[in-house]
């Protein structure tokens, strides 16, 4: 339920509005959208769908591997689709809906790469080609200034990635055989590509303002130091950098606690980290307990009062931060632009 | 350009309320003021995730203390619902703190747990009552404890144990098009009781597609075929979907059927025609349709992933080939094309010709 509603809601809670005059408070708050806004939904949906759709039936047509169609009429159709998606983009780029055909366009390439490797069977690695598709399109997405795009080129990167560790098993002497060292790499990863793109951001790019891509890369941060703080206090095999390891969990903790709570705030990842501490402390002190004592009742007691605690505790916290950025602050509903 | 509405703060809102007669004078409850400490959802949900491992671990430690006494139900039944009646005495009597909030929070999902242990135990895959009788409790427990957190919990496993009812029914089909439904009703009404039916449309919009996913995927759940045909389930999708399009145009148009609306109907029966392999695919359309009716982006991201999962499901799945479906949806995305390419002219014609008549 968002804000115009809730504050709908409570006001007909304290008797100010009455039942019959909720629809009309509700139109008048623009609840349901307009006509206007209807048709031009209706029209992103059909534009945005369409592409999506006709995008991936290019991709599946590839996967098929129809044996109907020589190499070259599947190579003139997948080279096809991304001419026209450039062709439809430069006949109405001045429109923000050209972005739909330069994701058109990104989305064909990879379409083309795969029928490339399909066919001629080069002996080139799978991450090789998705190297390849991220580097093709990113002149794309630089100028789509698209969030999607963007977060489709950070996974096709990550993918390029987890294909790299699976084919080669260690680069520069780091062993890939090691989860720790896999996981290492995607912090690194999405830590710089966050640091990069809030740094990008304050300098006041609006189409870079909506949160949700620099939460999505937060949240692969945390999710991936996380996992690498549970392995290190697992793993039995300890691996000489397991103690940077660990700085580099306290040091990636630390930086999203300095970054937003002091320059921007934002709960999501804060509340995210709060998360990650309960979850490891837990994980650890369980380790020390059932390592060192054999009263398991007492053991899983004191994690079950433990980590009762520590969420309470975390709980109290996020409430404080809450009314800590709410005092002062007008209360708006940010209006949002679509594509 | 910006679509939402200017009335973004509560003062706005109110101005415009009284400038069309709904309301007098200053505005004498702000409610923003009343919910200033309310954390985020996202916030209780990862609470939610934290206090989960607590009561697991709570539970752990209760069941290795009584030892055999806990192999008896009724001792796990006895003490689950002392441990659920005292965190609904709780919220119920006492005012809200955050720390103890969570404490009683984590005491009721260790109460809930041992509770459905005592139908889940024994009674799994042989009939539909345990699992009926387990979405009843968890009814209860949504009813006697005001928590949302514990609300979204109690909401989501009633869902899903009416599911497994359903799936051991011969009925499991009719799930989706059921909490779709459910879904349009809880967003329709949700004013009138705001602490109870978000929460109940939140859980509506996610567990029908993840069991429906995790049906599809699982293969012990094949097994559970369901009795009514396959037809029969995708019509009854399709008819929700349509009821929610009739009554949208009806809110906006106040006729439905008149001939101006022709163009929604294709697009809406296109839509569905198109979606018929996937019924997934609809549900996360119809989510992602009624996110947008009432400005809940939620909702609507909701509605975005979900789609994303179902086309990636199609690409899986086993009931079409590949060239098949490469062709489907080929012609589904030119066909939306089109259709995209004649509305833009046609309204940017109606516009120009104003202007010129202007």
């Amino acid at each position: 339920m968002q804000g115009q509603q809730k504050w709908i809601a409570y006001w007909r809670e304290h008797n100010a509005l009455s039942v019959q005059q909720v629809p009309t408070a509700l139109r008048l708050a623009g609840i349901p959208p307009s006509r206007q806004e209807w048709r031009l939904w209706i029209e992103r949906l059909l534009l945005w769908l369409g592409v999506a759709a006709l995008a991936a039936g290019l991709i599946f047509f590839v996967a098929a591997n129809w044996s109907g169609m020589g190499r070259f009429g599947k190579f003139a159709l997948a080279e096809a689709a991304v001419v026209l998606s450039l062709v439809a983009y430069a006949s109405c780029a001045r429109f923000r809906y050209g972005n739909a055909a330069l994701l058109a366009a990104s989305l064909a390439t990879g379409a083309l790469l795969a029928l490339i490797g399909q066919t001629y069977q080069t002996g080139a690695d799978t991450f090789e080609l998705f190297v390849v598709w991220a580097l093709l399109i990113f002149p794309w997405v630089l100028i789509a200034r698209l969030l999607a795009l963007w977060v489709l080129w950070w996974a096709i990167l990550h993918v390029a990635y987890f294909f790299y560790v699976n084919t080669f098993w260690a680069f520069w002497g780091i062993s890939f055989r090691e989860e720790e060292n896999v996981l290492a790499g995607v912090v690194l990863l999405d830590g710089c590509a966050l640091i990069v793109w809030e740094w990008i951001r304050a300098q006041g790019r609006e189409w870079m303002q909506s949160r949700w891509v620099p939460r999505l890369l937060a949240l692969a941060t945390k999710i991936a130091v996380t996992m690498l703080a549970l392995f290190i206090i697992f793993d039995y095999r300890y691996l000489p950098v397991s103690e940077l390891y660990i700085a580099l969990y306290l040091i990636v903790l630390a930086g999203m606690y300095g970054g937003y709570r002091y320059k921007t705030q934002d709960l999501f990842m804060l509340a995210g980290g709060a998360l990650s501490v309960i979850v490891v402390m837990t994980t650890w002190l369980g380790r020390v307990l059932f390592e060192n004592s054999r009263d398991q009742i007492a053991s899983f007691l004191l994690l079950g009062l433990f980590s009762m605690l520590a969420t309470a505790g975390a709980a109290w916290w996020l409430r404080q931060l809450v009314l800590e950025q709410k005092d002062g602050q007008p209360s708006e509903i940010h209006e949002e632009v679509l594509p | 350009m910006k679509l939402f509405s200017t009335r973004n703060t509560p003062e706005n809102l109110w101005r415009a309320l009284a400038d069309a007669g709904l309301v007098r004078g200053a505005m004498t409850v702000d409610p923003v003021k009343a919910h200033s400490g309310d954390l985020p959802s996202f916030a209780k949900v990862m609470l939610g995730v934290a206090a989960w491992i607590s009561s697991l671990l709570f539970l752990a430690a209760v069941g290795f203390l009584l030892g055999d006494l806990f192999e008896d139900e009724w001792v796990r039944a006895i003490l689950g619902i002392i441990i659920c009646t005292s965190a609904a005495l709780y919220f119920h009597k006492t005012p809200p703190s955050m720390f103890a909030d969570q404490i009683f929070f984590i005491l009721a999902l260790l109460g809930n747990v041992l509770v459905l242990s005592v139908i889940a135990y024994e009674n799994i895959g042989h009939s539909s009552l345990p699992w009926l009788l387990a979405a009843l409790i968890e009814g209860g427990v949504f009813v006697a404890i005001p928590y949302q957190p514990n609300r979204f919990l109690s909401a989501s496993l009633a869902l899903v144990f009416l599911y497994f009812a359903g799936s051991i029914g011969g009925i499991a089909g009719l799930f989706m098009p059921l909490c779709l439904a459910l879904l349009a009703i809880a967003l329709h009404f949700q004013w009138r009781a705001p602490q109870i039916w978000p929460v109940v449309a939140f859980a509506l919009s996610l567990v029908p597609f993840f069991a429906e996913a995790w049906s599809s995927i699982a293969y012990e759940s094949r097994e559970l075929s369901t009795e009514l045909p396959f037809w029969l389930l995708r019509i009854c999708l399709i008819g929700v979907w349509l009821g929610v399009v009739y009554t949208m145009l009806q809110r906006v148009t106040g006729k439905p059927l008149l001939p101006q609306n022709t163009s929604v109907w294709l697009i809406a029966l296109l839509l569905a025609a198109g979606t018929w392999p996937v019924p997934m695919a609809l549900f996360a359309l119809t989510v992602f349709f009624l996110g947008f009716s009432q400005r809940d982006k939620l909702l609507e991201g909701i509605g975005i992933v979900q789609l994303l999962w179902a086309v990636g499901y199609y690409y899986y799945a086993l009931q079409d080939t590949l060239l098949f479906k490469s062709l489907m949806l080929s012609a589904l995305g030119a066909v939306l094309l089109l259709l995209y390419t004649i509305s833009h002219y046609i309204f940017q014609k109606k516009g120009h010709d104003r202007g010129e008549e202007a």
